[in-house]
């Protein structure tokens, strides 16, 4: 009992883990952007017309090491910029956590 | 022994950048200016100084820490654009080291003088055995084995040619 109780407590902190996420302005950052914001993975082509804005990058671990946790996380790091999509989306993943690293953009 | 050299080793690169470069272009003086940093595409009207590269541990050093080492890497070589590549992450495991507290509590007997007074009044003096009992501090390393990240930027440096009168 005492260490089934242990086991949820450890599932639960770690699931808890928030992702983090950063950036690195390279260009122009705007007001945050409520919209939706594209997803381009690296290889495939990017769109047109395009303002580079900032290299953003997101880390899951534990619970939170899974494609949509840390793409989403990378989407609120380039909303927040201003921009309405990341392109070059690059993600990678080990046993306990996952990153992807992007550039975040604005799509005229 | 020589594991726990290869332990410390291993955990004195946690939070430091390394980076490397090749020159593959003419020889140019060292940049002062600012470098720009281009993503998705190369710089008109510029010259290919070399190629560069810049890695960290994460999350110990930080995106920007990366950047910044990638672009004096590209200012050493003389550029003033860095055109980033790629930007893969490895995953691996590896050996690290910690210290924890290994003390243990070590019981021994010691002799302890007493002076008694007997029944004439007389002082006496004996020798007694009491059992003490005393923490003896010690600091032991341990290993274990943790999921590293590498962050890795790979690119180029330019040097944008200045524009005819």
């Amino acid at each position: 009992m005492r260490s089934r109780l242990l086991l949820v407590a450890t599932l639960a902190a770690a699931c808890a883990t928030p992702v983090r996420s950063e950036h690195v302005l390279t260009g122009v950052a705007r007001q945050a952007w409520a919209g939706a914001v594209k997803v381009v993975m690296d290889g495939a082509p990017a769109p047109g017309a395009y303002d580079e804005v900032a290299i953003v990058n997101a880390t899951g671990t534990a619970g939170n090491a899974t494609l949509p946790a840390v793409i989403g996380a990378l989407q609120d790091e380039a909303r927040s910029l201003g921009c309405n999509a990341v392109i070059r989306v690059r993600y990678d993943h080990g046993a306990q956590s996952a990153s992807a690293t992007g550039v975040a953009v604005w799509i005229n | 022994m020589r594991v726990i050299t290869a332990g410390l080793a291993l955990c004195c690169g946690c939070s430091t950048v390394r980076s490397s470069a090749l020159r593959t272009g003419n020889p140019a003086r060292p940049a002062a200016g600012p470098v720009a940093v281009r993503f998705t595409d190369d710089p008109t009207n510029a010259e290919q100084l070399g190629i560069v590269e810049a890695h960290g541990r994460r999350p110990g050093v930080k995106l920007e820490e990366v950047l910044a080492e990638l672009t004096a890497r590209v200012a050493a070589l003389g550029g003033n654009v860095a055109r980033v590549d790629a930007f893969p992450t490895r995953y691996e495991m590896i050996t690290e080291s910690y210290t924890y507290d290994c003390g243990t509590t070590q019981t021994h007997q010691e002799p302890r003088s007493v002076t008694r007074t007997d029944a004439n009044g007389q002082p006496t003096t004996t020798t007694e055995f009491v059992t003490v009992t005393e923490h003896v501090a010690q600091t032991c390393t341990g290993f274990h084995q943790v999921e590293a990240a590498t962050l890795t930027v790979q690119g180029r440096a330019f040097r944008t040619r200045k524009e005819g009168p």
